[in-house]
């Protein structure tokens, strides 16, 4: 049934993620180019920073570490804050009109895809000044992409749903993000979290782990088998939740 | 006996926060082809029904089963956004409304066409004058492909122009077969459209039956309590801020030192009009700042006519104790025969303080000569012009 309902809705999906495609860089004069410039700043900044400090990499520079992974980390940070506020933010939508709601996270999820391509590339771009271009950096892409969607559905679904039953979310939220920033490998390598509890729990680990594995061959030793549990689980928690929240909105908001 | 389109069975709904439910114990049900009106006083739980109806809302009790593809117009424009362009809203607010987007694709010349956009349509939507917007969206609403159509009071919007193109839109797709839930207060749409009428009232059904019989009954009870002695009693007639009450209302004829019949009056002839209103004696300064507005409204529910005492150059003074007061001179009385109801707001600065329907009623009775052609509402008066 809610399969059914979800499959039926793919118009409403499409329309959405087309509304925030045009709508997102409109007012402004660079348009998409931010989702060029936006990354290749913060990789720049945060790797000259990283580079002062002589945060040892294994013989890779900071910028390098930074430009295999900023985009995917760009990408699960934007869908997390984004999904917080979904619900909230469409409520006029939610209360007037039927369709089923996980199609609003659903796009944001995919809606940040594109800038997830273009920065991946300008990581790429920068990445090949100070180490050899390889081809390998591009196969990654699309393993970027497919563990990146895994890796943050579940727990976009389940912020959405926190989002719109406590507004105390966006105030923690900011916290929250730069916590798991320094808990996940995405300035270093997975080898730097070692001895950090809890850290094989976080669900964006294989994501950026795997990235680092394929651009610097880094053997970490760490096991990605409990951060998938953990994204598992929040994927099915999430979606059972969504299902039995969903109908619910149109007066919680 | 035709198959049934939609079948309610007890519904309920009860908001947090709120002492009495918003819905209880509604049942109906409406076969497949044809229109169901929707009246009540606000509050009364029409829209409450139409979104448990359209799936927004989860009843708390009972069921409602619509048997179709539904489409349901709580309001238009439904998820239209500003920086899009007037093709791509249509898009969007299609696919919302349950279309597919083929759907739409196959439509898009004939919606276009209805809304009379013209080549407008590439252009952003907040560029557009509130008309062509609400235009455009109705197009996109009524052009929906479903079995069943929920509205809710969109045909209060637009010109006049517009909104009779849209009544008319709306007899066609009844005629085409669908079915229709309407929720209004234009009684003459209603009475038009609808076979049957459902009266909501404090959340539960009062009546249901055929719309003529049923509007006749609701018009009555509206009168029946703007003849109520106390008119302030009932709060269901009462909105605003507080601290400030409407306390009376009362009509007589100028000279007319007996008062006799305040309820029926004669047209032309000079009345006064007396208002009281009630409030805290600290705030009794602010009496010359407070604006009375007074809407007319006859038998068919039309505001026919509207004074604003400010814009008149007419205020309030303070009166007895607590109180202010505000006599003004209507002269002459324009109301050409039949029934009305006056609807009173008292406010402040833009802030409603008191707002009470139904605080007078009177008749305007018939003329024996003149004879006076009833049409309309307002005597328009010409003299000679050179």
């Amino acid at each position: 049934m809610a399969w059914r309902e979800l499959w039926d809705a793919r118009d409403v999906l499409w329309s959405l993620l087309l509304r925030d495609w045009k709508v997102r860089y409109a007012p402004t004069r660079l348009g998409w180019l931010w989702a060029l410039v936006q990354p290749a700043a913060a990789i720049l900044i945060i790797g000259w920073v990283f580079g002062r400090f002589r945060v040892p990499q294994g013989g890779v520079p900071s910028s390098v570490y930074l430009a295999s992974t900023w985009a995917l980390w760009q990408y699960f940070s934007t869908v997390v804050v984004q999904c917080s506020q979904v619900y909230v933010q469409n409520a006029a939508l939610l209360k007037k009109v039927h369709f089923p709601r996980v199609v609003l996270p659903l796009s944001k999820v995919l809606g940040a895809l594109p800038e997830l391509v273009l920065g991946a590339l300008v990581g790429m771009a920068i990445a090949s000044f100070q180490s050899p271009f390889q081809w390998g950096w591009l196969a990654s892409l699309p393993i970027a992409l497919a563990m990146a969607v895994v890796c943050s559905l579940g727990l976009a679904l389940v912020v959405a749903n926190v989002g719109a039953l406590w507004r105390d979310l966006g105030f923690g939220l900011p916290a929250l993000i730069q916590l798991l920033f320094f808990v996940s490998p995405v300035a270093f390598g997975a080898q730097r979290l070692k001895g950090i509890p809890g850290v094989i729990w976080n669900p964006l680990l294989p994501a950026l782990d795997v990235q680092h594995r394929l651009w610097f061959g880094a053997h970490t030793q760490l096991g990605h088998g409990e951060a998938l549990w953990v994204a598992g689980l929040l994927l099915i928690g999430g979606a059972l939740w969504s299902w039995k929240l969903g109908p619910q909105l149109g007066a919680q908001l | 006996m035709k198959p049934l389109a939609i079948e309610a069975r007890g519904l309920g709904k009860r908001f947090r926060g709120m002492g009495e439910p918003a819905l209880e114990g509604v049942s109906f049900s409406l076969e497949a082809g044809s229109r169901l009106g929707i009246v009540g006083n606000n509050g009364a739980g029409k829209s409450t029904l139409l979104k448990i109806l359209s799936r927004v809302l989860l009843p708390d009790s009972g069921e409602a089963f619509l048997r179709g593809r539904v489409a349901s117009l709580l309001e238009l424009g439904s998820g239209f956004h500003p920086e899009l362009s007037g093709r791509d809203n249509v898009f969007l607010s299609g696919t919302l409304l349950g279309m597919k987007r083929s759907e739409v694709r196959s439509r898009f010349d004939e919606i276009c066409e209805f809304s009379g956009i013209g080549p407008a349509i590439d252009r952003k939507v907040k560029d557009y004058s509130s008309g062509m917007y609400v235009r455009l969206a109705f197009s996109v609403a009524s052009h929906l492909d479903a079995d069943i159509l929920l509205l809710d009071e969109v045909l209060a919007v637009g010109d006049p122009g517009f909104q009779a193109r849209c009544l008319q839109r709306i007899e066609e797709l009844g005629e085409s077969g669908k079915s229709i839930v309407l929720v209004s207060h234009h009684l003459d749409s209603l009475e038009r459209f609808c076979e049957r009428a459902l009266w909501l009232e404090r959340g539960r059904v009062r009546m249901e039956a055929e719309t003529p019989e049923l509007v006749r009954a609701y018009l009555d009870s509206l009168r029946d309590r703007a003849r109520g002695e106390t008119p302030a009693s009932d709060p269901e007639l009462r909105k605003g801020s507080g601290g400030w009450r409407i306390r009376q209302i009362r009509l007589f004829e100028e000279g007319d030192v007996r008062e006799s019949k305040p309820e029926e009056t004669r047209r032309g002839a000079p009345y006064i009009l007396e208002i009281e209103a009630q409030g805290a004696e600290e705030t009794l300064a602010q009496a010359a700042e407070i604006g009375l507005s007074l809407n007319f409204v006859n038998e068919r529910a039309q505001v026919v006519g509207s004074l604003d005492s400010l814009r008149s150059g007419v205020w309030f003074e303070p009166w007895g104790a607590e109180g202010i007061r505000l006599r003004c001179r209507i002269d002459p009385w324009p109301f050409l025969p039949g029934e009305y109801v006056v609807r009173a707001r008292l406010s402040l600065g833009g802030r409603l303080l008191d707002k009470l329907e139904g605080g007078l009623a009177f008749r305007v009775l018939e003329e024996s000569w003149p004879k006076v052609v009833r049409q309309g509402a307002v005597e328009i008066r010409a003299t000679p012009f050179p």
